[in-house]
């Protein structure tokens, strides 16, 4: 595998886990910390109640976004760099 | 994929602006549909009609396109030509993912269990997290088929991987043929409940356009056909929905209506909490539990002393000159006693834990895990949290799905197709726990405290459907003549089904909503049907028993496997087995445990080797279908032999670390992989 390969594939981790990560905080804190949360009332709603039937799901949505546009911006980056070499 | 390089110039130029242009007009066209509908019903057409007119048009529509859209290219009929714009392409995904579980199950599961339905939001939603960052972009690089396909690329040694193949195979097979029952099942609710014609006869009117569609035209047609479904799911939800928000909060979007809207219900909560006449129908329901508690270890002698009690009143009443409706009632109870002291035991525990169900107090809608204890609720919220893993696990490896994003032109457009499916399926999520609120809101509103006498007349209507399993019944328990809170029992599969009842809308809205929940089972059951037949006629007829089939062979054994399962399914479909829901969530766990770690550690981690995988989709598999068959009363297991408190429904909490510690340890005692795989990985993660 040619380094440029290798630096390409290192960032792909690397965007894939801490994105992973955030899903995975989105999930426990909603669902363990619900209990807690549900003293919290904002505009009507039970802070819990709106993080579980919306927030976190908009969160999903934005990692997911996050994801498709860093990545073509490394598939980008990688693919600069590969014209500089030749 | 190899195709000639005119027709991808050309697609690429024009499909899309063509796509867009057809979208459009077909949205006007069914826009207009509904709004001369609405007029024909303003001017007195008959409401029969109407919906016959409604659900008619919209097949008629589907299998237009799959007429206009048919061929028998391999690239095109299995996986659309690869030319799918993301956006369109994302809308395709998320009319296959809306299913009947999603667009009649979850609201009404929300109605019933408040916050604890939103596990379903979560996870399915979730999951598509998954999807975009561990598995789509990878599958859409090597441009496989199947996913027993791309299994089988990954792990294959240099001499076979019957093995691996198979494995995936039975899993992929048994996931979506589960699945499509239960779509199928909700097709000839749908067409039976709308139209009056019988539930099999339903069953087989829906299975025609599915056929017609894809038979014809594969994944082409599918694909088109689904975009022209969503358009119709989502304006059949929207619209009923958003008049009901209007009409309660005076804001006409449901996402934002809703946090008024909770703030009321949580009023009403309390003031039924408090009053009277709904502790009176709670202690009745004690009573009842009771008294069959009492029944329940006086067996066998009262299960006698029972049966000579229907016998004596059916006697005193034929003597007695009474009115042949109490005589037929007390020989129908006569008949429908249980046949033997067993069977008694079975209905009286069956009917007590109903009873003792309903004694419970109102739970508030935005109650999180409620329990009587800290560490009951506790139970309730680690299966809360094992469900949501399980639904986002088995989302990331539904075979149906992930087959999407074999459909688009590239890379990084299958990545950002999952971005325009989960904003399409957040259309329609962020909607559902609204929808539940508002009809709950209008129930305790307008249901409860209404006269006995005057009943509204979607009661009686809904309780008649099914004279044995009545949807809703109310029972006027505590004798006052008024409907309490506590004497509903709604089935929750009603709820969508008749919000517009409900809440007094135009009968045109019942059919939009019951042509959108046609489009939801059909959409899915097409996606489903195809893959099926794809891993029937791809991996085991092509790869495994004849690889020197021609192009044309292969598409047209797929057409033909596409109709026999399309029949099978729609056979055990018209058993009408009770629980297929809980057999649909049965399939999330097992797609999680059986193919979630072969597909994620085939990317990420590059010594994964075949004799690995084999362990892990086995292991996996077993655990999970070992566990679902201790626990679920479904299977025959009872809910004694829980691990750890945790429900039959989230057997993969348990399947899926199982199947990644099978696979870790028999790769790391067995060969590296070879030279060819290790290539293989760098080309899955090259840019």
């Amino acid at each position: 595998m040619s380094p440029l390969r290798a630096k390409h594939w290192q960032w792909t981790r690397a965007l894939t886990l801490t994105l992973l990560l955030v899903w995975l905080l989105t999930t426990l804190i909603v669902v363990i910390f619900a209990r807690q949360l549900a003293g919290i009332t904002i505009a009507g709603w039970p802070l819990h109640y709106y993080l579980a039937s919306q927030g976190a799901t908009l969160v999903y949505l934005a990692i997911v976004g996050i994801h498709a546009w860093s990545m073509q911006r490394i598939d980008a980056l990688a693919d600069d760099q590969s014209n500089h070499e030749h | 994929m190899h195709w000639p390089m005119i027709k991808a110039i050309m697609s690429t130029d024009l499909l899309p602006r063509l796509l867009r242009r057809c979208f459009w007009l077909y949205t006007a066209g069914f826009c207009a549909l509904l709004g001369s509908l609405a007029i024909l019903e303003h001017e007195g057409f008959p409401r029969f009609w109407l919906g016959y007119l409604f659900l008619f048009s919209t097949i008629v529509v589907y299998a237009a396109i799959g007429v206009f859209s048919r061929t028998s290219d391999v690239d095109e009929y299995f996986v659309a030509g690869r030319r799918i714009p993301p956006l369109f392409n994302g809308m395709a995904t998320a009319a296959d993912w809306i299913s009947t579980a999603s667009f009649i199950g979850l609201a009404g599961g929300l109605y019933l269990h408040g916050f604890d339905g939103l596990a379903y939001i979560l996870g399915w939603t979730g999951g598509f997290c998954l999807i975009a960052l561990l598995i789509a972009p990878y599958l859409r690089r090597l441009g496989q088929y199947t996913v027993p396909d791309y299994l089988a690329a990954r792990y294959a040694s240099s001499e076979s991987a019957v093995a691996v193949r198979t494995i995936a195979l039975i899993a992929t097979l048994m996931i979506s043929f589960t699945y499509v029952v239960a779509q199928i099942y909700g097709v000839g609710l749908i067409t039976s409940r709308f139209t009056g014609i019988d539930f099999s006869v339903g069953i087989f009117l829906g299975l025609a356009s599915i056929l017609v569609c894809s038979f014809l035209g594969g994944m082409r047609a599918i694909t088109l056909t689904q975009i022209a479904q969503y358009v119709i799911i989502v304006i059949a939800f929207m619209v009923p929905v958003s008049w009901l928000a209007l009409k309660q909060t005076g804001i006409p979007l449901p996402q934002i209506a809703y946090g008024t809207a909770l703030e009321r219900l949580a009023k009403q909560e309390q003031a039924l909490m408090e009053k009277d006449s709904e502790r009176q129908v709670r202690d009745a329901y004690l009573k009842q539990a009771r008294t069959l508690e009492e029944k329940i270890t006086g067996l066998p002698f009262s299960w006698d002393a029972g049966r000579a009690e229907a016998r004596r009143r059916l006697q005193n009443l034929q003597t007695s000159n009474a009115s042949l409706i109490d005589i037929k009632a007390a020989s129908r109870a006569l008949a429908d006693y249980p046949k033997s002291p067993e069977a008694a035991r079975r209905l009286w525990e069956r009917q007590r834990e109903e009873a003792l169900a309903r004694a419970q107090p109102l739970q508030p809608h935005t109650q999180a895990f409620a329990g009587s204890t800290p560490a009951a609720s506790d139970i309730q919220r680690n299966n809360f949290l094992a469900l949501v893993f399980c639904l986002m696990l088995g989302t990331a490896a539904l075979p149906h799905v992930l087959v999407r994003s074999a459909t688009t032109r590239s890379v990084p457009e299958a990545r950002s197709s999952v971005f325009w499916a989960l904003v399409f399926i957040l259309l329609l999520y962020t909607a559902l726990p609204a929808l539940a609120v508002l009809v709950k809101y209008e129930i305790m509103t307008t249901l409860v405290g209404s006269d006995y006498a005057n009943l509204p007349s979607w009661v009686s209507y809904w309780a008649g459907i099914d004279r044995d399993k009545p949807m809703i019944s109310v029972t006027d328990i505590n004798a006052d003549g008024l409907v309490q809170f506590g004497e509903i029992f709604i089935d929750g599969d009603m709820i969508v089904l008749a919000t517009p009842e409900i809440a007094g809308l135009p009968y045109v809205m019942s059919a939009l909503i019951a042509a959108g929940a046609l489009a939801a089972a059909l959409s899915t059951a097409d996606g489903l049907l195809l893959t099926i037949a794809s891993a029937l006629s791809h991996d085991t007829y092509f790869k495994m028993m004849n690889p020197r089939a021609s192009a044309q062979r292969r598409v047209t054994a797929s057409k033909l496997l596409l109709l026999v399962v399309a029949l099978v399914a729609a056979y055990v479909a018209s058993f009408r087995a009770g629980d297929i829901l809980s057999m649909v969530s049965a399939a999330f766990s097992l797609a999680a445990s059986t193919l979630f770690p072969a597909l994620v550690l085939g990317i990420f981690w590059k010594r994964a080797n075949q004799q690995g995988a084999i362990a892990g989709m086995l292991t996996g598999f077993l655990v999970c279908v070992i566990y679902l068959v201790q626990t679920s009363p479904a299977f025959g297991g009872s809910a004694a032999n829980e691990w750890f408190h945790i429900a039959s429904v989230c057997a993969g909490v348990f399947g899926v670390p199982a199947g990644f510690t099978a696979m870790v340890f028999v790769t790391l005692l067995t060969p590296a992989p070879s030279e060819r795989q290790l290539h293989f990985v760098d080309q899955l993660r090259s840019p």
